[in-house]
């Protein structure tokens, strides 16, 4: 599996640990890397793959009333809802909506083929533009 | 052209255009199938 996630464009670096259950992907800068891409190569080596935390930058947006991650007028890469331990999180990601940020947080399991964005439960929020 | 690869991303199609840029995951996987 290290292998066939090494082998996709834009990873900089992948520890799999089968004890603990995990894999730790690190990526380049100006990846164009998809968690589900992710998730099928894992998949394709026999694995299913559970929740996982991630860090990814993109713009804030309201999408239909919903706010989300994304590439600017473009696409929606994640819908945003706060993590359990982050309650005050939305407010602060309104207030930073149209701009660039950085967020940490965890993206639950998502089905095989599913053509929703997943949902990223923001925890931290930083490297806001302004 | 330009249309043609807007479609496609909005269909989720074009992943170099398609989705914020991830830095790192940390993903939880479940045993051999």
């Amino acid at each position: 599996m290290r292998v066939a996630v090494r082998n996709i464009d834009g990873i900089d670096s992948v520890e799999v640990s089968l004890n603990r259950g995990v894999v730790v992907i690190r990526l380049k800068p100006e990846n164009r890397v998809t968690l589900a891409g992710i998730r099928d190569a894992i998949r394709e080596n026999g694995f299913t793959p559970k929740e996982a935390e991630v860090r990814a930058r993109g713009t804030v947006l309201d999408d239909s009333g919903h706010l989300a991650l994304a590439m600017p007028g473009i696409h929606v890469a994640f819908r945003l809802a706060a993590d359990s331990l982050a309650s005050g999180i939305i407010d602060e990601l309104h207030r930073v909506r149209g701009q660039d940020v950085t967020i940490d947080g965890r993206v639950p399991e998502t089905a095989r083929g599913a053509r929703e964005p997943a949902i990223l439960r923001a925890r931290a929020l930083s490297g806001t533009s302004r | 052209m330009t249309r043609t690869v807007l479609m496609l991303a909005l269909l989720g199609l074009v992943p170099s255009i398609a989705g914020a840029q991830l830095q790192e995951i940390r993903q939880t996987i479940f045993g051999m199938d």
